[in-house]
């Protein structure tokens, strides 16, 4: 029995059609993921605390009313003013909280082309921009001109404003560090300090972080640090090879005689020189890890990537 | 340049994988990076998704970028317009980061797409080919041709003792580039060489549209196949010689050095109506190609099983794809799979592997009547629009043997070239595409 082969064939099924549509997508159904169990653990026992707490405090204001009015009034008066001021911290918390997943948000509305200029006005906003910047992006032409503007214009004056605070910081830093007789003391100045300056870089961005929230935007900039760091490791290895080469000791110690107006003279016996100018090595990485961090501080809390 | 300000630029924490994109002649090089630019910045191809992507600056880069926004823009636009060919190397880089829980730092991905010209691809096996016998693989390709027969006539008439004359050299050099053009452009061949004859070297610019080459090309750039001995030979052969280190230089720059992975297009389908002499052709370009991408940069003293664990550069996984693979139904694209898949030889150091991918889909599924009265049959094809009129395209049973006994008499035709389906203009809902997700799963198994 001979197969009959069907020869390859173009006909025409319509003369005026319109164009295709592209099918619509199966669209997975979203699956909640289960909570860590960690996670569980830790809602169980703040329903447990908090719980057991008001209800003792209920138990004791009843108590108190069984012996005297006013002594239930008081302890009313004394339960809600403590109550009130936990609550008000935790409202701190999830409201700072909010403010760095709205970052988030921003920063993924940026990332797409439909939302990118709605996104940009509302950052822009936020952080009471110029109004040349709001035109400028309300007529762009598209998301990638949108987002050069926002980089070149509103986060390059945050930028100038970053590296301002973290020079004086670690200016600040570099001083307290080459004047501390003690390590310990030496680290939690400089640990207080980072923490000030990572604040005050939350502040620039429009956020203000307090409780968990500050906590989270900590954890955040650590993790920033950790690529920033690592990508400034060849700068800060090459201040420090260059402070703590000995023949330019001398360079060093000349620039630190020119520096106390005299006061040290220039030709230092060597012994001090290498001392001074290690504590200015010791002093100047100090100083570079302040930038760094101020660097990891901003890149966590911008929504537009540098 | 100063050591601080390119410490500045360097990310050790990032990791860039350079992917070039070739392809044969019309296999649609230009719109699938189109594609793959669109759908990857939409989010669209990759799996787990970036949480952050978009497309990393130029600097002072030496190589054009892709201008894919432009291209979409023409396709999406209502009349569509493809991208035009494109004629020099071009580099399209897309920083992506992925979020990695809240105790790591962010992974942060550069991929880079070198469009590599498919001509220079077939340049590959000439590094390892004498001039002698790369002359002889020439002229048996050309006998049957019947369009060489003015340029095999010349070489015939050329006497085996002839002097090492330059004028002949370059009038041999003219009429088989004319040849090599012709081929080319009105029979669609694509198993052509020396490729920088047909594309020239990157950074060259030709006076008018490459018909001529430039005026300042190099000598050693006249020469043509020549399967005789003798002084002129001679000649010739030391001109192929310098050809061939210039390619060999060429591919240790850095910008081609460091590809790493490798996706090669060809539009098996046309081949496959056009007739035996275009099938043969892309099989033997493709046998030719895949032969060719197996290296890596081993030391020889390294075994290959502990040299594949280094990073000794080199390609390390090659896709074949089969483009416009939405001209068969969803039925023939399996076969269309399976017939690249034999067609590209395995084995060696790189991972390969065949794909059927519609990069821009331009067709959906139907079934057609074809014949009339009580001999009309029903077959699954494909339609689409093209001039306004919605044409149905039945390809025929696509058969993935390679046996040189499939029916080559039946009706050959020129496949219609579709207008792309509707997609929004912005990007931002990807272009509808057919096994690009699956393609980029293998490209990139190793790093996501």
């Amino acid at each position: 029995m001979s197969e009959t082969r069907i020869g390859p064939a173009i006909v025409v099924l319509e003369t005026d059609a319109a164009r295709l549509e592209a099918t619509a997508e199966t669209l997975p159904v979203p699956v909640l993921p289960p909570l860590h169990p960690f996670r569980l653990a830790a809602l169980g026992t703040a329903i447990l605390l908090g719980g057991l707490f008001l209800l003792l405090l209920a138990g004791l204001v009843i108590d108190q009313f069984a012996r005297a009015p006013l002594l239930g009034w008081a302890t009313i008066a004394v339960a809600a003013a403590g109550v009130g001021l936990i609550a008000a911290a935790l409202w701190r918390g999830l409201r700072s909280l909010r403010q760095l997943r709205h970052v988030d948000r921003l920063r993924a509305d940026l990332a797409n082309p439909a939302t990118t200029r709605a996104a940009a006005l509302s950052w822009l906003k936020s952080i009471a921009a110029s109004p040349q910047s709001v035109r400028a992006v309300e007529t762009a032409d598209s998301a990638d001109e949108i987002r050069r503007i926002l980089r070149a214009g509103p986060r390059a004056t945050i930028e100038l404003q970053v590296t301002a605070l973290a020079k004086r910081a670690a200016w600040q830093v570099a001083g307290m560090t080459a004047a501390m007789p003690s390590p310990a003391i030496e680290m939690l100045i400089v640990l207080w300090r980072s923490w000030q300056l990572v604040l005050d870089i939350a502040a620039l961005h429009g956020l203000r972080p307090s409780g968990l929230g500050a906590l989270i935007l900590l954890r955040r900039t650590l993790l920033s640090a950790a690529s920033v760091g690592v990508a400034n490791a060849g700068v800060t290895s090459a201040v420090t090879g260059i402070l703590q080469d000995p023949d330019l000791h001398r360079v060093v110690g000349n620039g630190l005689s020119l520096l106390s107006g005299g006061v040290l003279p220039g030709d230092l016996p060597a012994s001090l020189m290498a001392r001074l100018a290690g504590d200015a090595a010791a002093a100047s990485v100090a100083a570079q890890r302040m930038i760094t961090l101020a660097r990891a501080a901003a890149t966590a809390c911008s929504p537009v990537d540098e | 340049m100063p050591i601080l300000p390119r410490l500045r630029d360097v990310d050790p924490l990032r990791t860039t994988v350079r992917i070039a994109v070739s392809g044969l002649a019309r296999a649609g090089k230009t719109s699938f990076l189109t594609s793959v630019a669109t759908n990857l910045l939409a989010g669209k191809l990759l799996d787990p998704a970036p949480d952050l992507i978009s497309e990393a600056p130029a600097g002072a880069a030496t190589l054009a970028r892709f201008d894919a926004a432009a291209n979409a823009s023409a396709m999406a636009a209502d009349p569509p317009a493809w991208p035009a060919r494109t004629s020099d190397i071009s580099l399209l880089a897309l920083d992506l980061t992925f979020r990695r829980g809240r105790l790591r730092p962010d992974r942060r991905l550069r991929l880079e797409f070198l469009d590599y010209p498919g001509e220079w691809l077939l340049d590959l096996p000439l590094l390892h080919t004498s001039y002698a016998d790369w002359s002889e693989q020439v002229m048996t390709r050309l006998e049957p041709i019947p369009a060489a027969r003015d340029f095999l006539d010349f070489v015939q008439s050329i006497e085996r003792g002839k002097g090492a004359e330059e004028g002949l050299a370059a009038d041999g050099s003219r009429r088989y580039r004319a040849l090599l053009r012709h081929l080319s452009q009105a029979e669609h061949l694509s198993m052509l060489q020396p490729g920088r004859f047909l594309m020239p070297p990157h950074g060259t610019v030709l006076p008018d549209g490459g018909t001529t080459p430039p005026a300042n090309e190099p000598p050693y750039m006249k020469f043509f196949p020549f399967d005789r001995s003798g002084p002129f030979t001679r000649l010739l052969a030391e001109r192929y010689d310098a050809y061939v280190r210039a390619v060999r230089a060429e591919l240790s720059q850095p910008s081609f050095a460091r590809i790493d992975r490798m996706v090669v297009l060809a539009d098996v389908l046309a081949a496959l109506h056009a007739g035996q002499t275009a099938f043969r052709d892309v099989r033997a370009a493709l046998a030719t190609v895949a032969e060719s991408l197996r290296w890596r940069n081993t030391p020889g003293i390294i075994p290959e099983r502990i040299a594949n664990l280094l990073p000794l550069g080199g390609i390390r996984r090659v896709a074949f794809v089969a483009s416009k693979a939405d001209h068969v139904g969803d039925a023939q694209r399996h076969n269309l799979k399976e017939l690249v898949s034999r067609m590209t030889p395995t084995g060696g150091q790189a991972i390969s592997r065949a794909f059927a991918v519609a990069a821009v889909r331009c067709t959906e599924d139907c079934t057609i009547p074809l014949g009339n009265g009580n001999a009309t049959v029903i077959v699954s094809g494909v339609r689409g629009r093209v001039n306004r009129q919605m044409l149905g395209f039945f390809p025929g049973q696509v058969n993935p043997g390679l046996a040189d006994d499939r029916p080559w008499n039946e009706t050959f035709l020129e496949v219609p070239q579709f207008e792309p389906v509707r997609f929004d203009a912005s990007g931002g809902n990807g272009i509808p595409n057919i096994g690009l997700k699956e393609l980029f799963a293998f490209l990139l198994e190793d790093v996501l």
